[in-house]
């Protein structure tokens, strides 16, 4: 007797699930859309939430580190301090603020009549340096390194405002991955009842192919292709709608951008995040069915 | 050679099925078994084919005790027989052929060459031109018939069959029969229960009664 190969039994299965999937379309479309759904609407708040954890990190909110020369060095060796940091790798720009603008600034406020008794400018040159890695052990490194420059007196940074900024973005980012997970298990369970009716609707005919010597894998093996398959059509759908979503939702938020002058709003690039959720739409559609196959088995010893 | 010894099947209730029941079936006999409704006919078979465990006793093919294959063994087990039961009919969704090939293809006989012998199976039978139709279109005789080719188109070494005759017209009737008397012919062992045995008459080599679960008669 001629054997079947492998791939000759995974077509067979494969087209007994096409078969399973399309004997009830309204089901399938249903269920289809309800994965999707569970996929696309996680996908679409860690798209804003990485938008918005962008908008922290950009321009508008930077941290800056302001630097006060000592009193004691004149305009060219300040300017040369400058000159030396805006070349260093850990900054992104650096600004000089000359001690007459300083004054200048200052007498604008509150504080202006009381300077203008003085009968000299009190006020040093300074800097302020943005650096190009916002995280907090970078930004506490920098401030190091210039309290250590010679000609400095005094370096400020607000750290807690820059700890504040991230914390924030890891809230953000935990929300979505908790999202995330409690859609994904939502999706497993709805693939598991999935199966599971499809296995309960098969009973007899899983009760004849046992009696024909049919092994838990043969039998399973449609069952896992339909488990793949709905999963994978729904991540084609969530893919689909999230793209969607995406396209609607990103001309109001670049117009908040352009409005708040943050730049654009590109969290990351469509086609990456419709391929994860076809990935994964695919991935937990073949986990819930292996899960319903596992307990009908055991069940069904 | 099959050996039932001291088999026993008390379903919940209790409701006894079967009791202490030893026979010894050697390959290629035609057995009749007999017996009216509930006398445990379908039990003995279910219980030969692996397809239930027995409350105690055993079943033994060739020596090898049946409760030892386990979970993973089973199935390879059931391959050796043709089963006509009632547990097993043909699947209403699939063809005439779908349904013939099934045997084949749980055993990893290629599809190309599955179908070349169902078309045999099914030519034996007379049912070559039926073949892609459903079985709910064929008439009674027809399933019997297709059943029939289902239990013998991997060449099994045991046929069971449950009434293969029941509800069928004399013809039909016969037909099943000279079917059942040529694949016997060619080494097959042939157990099968009927109420009708002066059907099998002429083909039974042995005759056994079963009633409320017992053996109560054995005729060679």
């Amino acid at each position: 007797m001629v054997k079947r190969g492998w791939w000759e039994g995974q077509t067979e299965a494969l087209g007994r699930a096409l078969t399973l999937l399309g004997r009830a379309p309204l089901v399938t479309a249903v269920v289809t859309l309800v994965l999707a759904t569970a996929l696309a609407l996680p996908a679409t708040m860690a798209w804003i939430g990485a938008g918005v954890t962008q908008w922290f990190g950009g321009q508008g909110t930077e941290p800056q580190i302001t630097v006060f020369f000592q009193q004691t060095i004149d305009r060219e060796e300040a300017l040369a301090i400058v000159q030396r940091w805006r070349e260093d790798e850990a900054v992104a720009r650096v600004v000089f603020v000359p001690r007459e603008a300083a004054l200048a600034r200052l007498l604008q406020t509150d504080l202006g009549e009381a300077i203008e008794t003085l009968p000299d400018n009190p006020l040093p040159d300074a800097m302020t340096v943005v650096p190009r890695r916002f995280a907090p052990q970078d930004v506490a490194q920098l401030q190091q390194r210039l309290a250590a420059e010679a000609g400095i007196e005094t370096v400020q940074v607000d750290t807690a405002w820059v700890e504040r900024v991230h914390g924030l973005a890891r809230a953000g980012t935990m929300v979505a991955a908790a999202l995330a997970a409690w859609f994904a298990l939502g999706m497993l369970a709805q693939t598991y009842l999935a199966i599971r009716l499809q296995l309960v609707a098969a009973a007899q005919e899983i009760s004849v192919l046992r009696a024909l010597g049919a092994t838990d894998g043969y039998i399973g093996r449609p069952f896992r292709w339909f488990g793949w398959l709905q999963g994978l059509l729904a991540g084609c759908v969530g893919a689909a709608l999230w793209g969607g979503l995406v396209a609607w939702l990103t001309p109001p938020f670049d117009e908040l951008a352009r409005l708040y002058g943050l730049g654009g709003f590109f969290p990351f690039p469509v086609w990456a995040g419709g391929v994860a959720l076809v990935a994964a739409g695919a991935v937990l559609g073949a986990l819930g069915a292996e899960i319903s196959l596992r307990q009908f088995f055991r069940a069904s010893a | 050679m099959i050996r039932c010894e001291k088999l026993a099947k008390i379903y919940p209730g209790p409701v006894a099925a079967l009791v202490d029941l030893d026979l010894t079936i050697p390959a290629g006999q035609f057995l009749l078994v007999c017996g009216h409704s509930g006398a445990g006919k379908t039990t003995l078979f279910r219980l030969i084919a692996g397809l239930e465990t027995p409350t105690h006793g055993s079943v033994s093919v060739n020596e090898h005790d049946v409760a030892r294959l386990g979970r993973g063994g089973l199935p390879y087990y059931r391959r050796r027989f043709g089963l006509v039961l009632s547990d097993a009919p043909l699947l209403p969704q699939r063809t005439v052929a779908e349904n013939v090939a099934l045997p084949l293809l749980i055993a990893g006989v290629s599809r190309r060459q599955a179908f070349e012998r169902v078309a045999l199976a099914l030519e034996r039978v007379g049912l070559a031109g039926r073949a892609h139709e459903l079985p709910p279109t064929l008439s009674g005789g027809e399933q019997q018939r297709a059943a029939i080719a289902r239990a013998v188109v991997h060449r099994p070494s045991v046929v069971i069959a449950d009434e293969p005759t029941a509800q069928l017209d004399r013809d039909n009737a016969e037909e099943v029969v000279r079917l059942l008397r040529a694949f016997h012919a060619a080494g097959v062992t042939m157990i099968i229960a009927t109420h009708d045995e002066a059907l099998f008459a002429s083909v039974a080599q042995r005759r056994i009664v079963l009633a409320n679960g017992r053996l109560v008669e054995d005729t060679w």
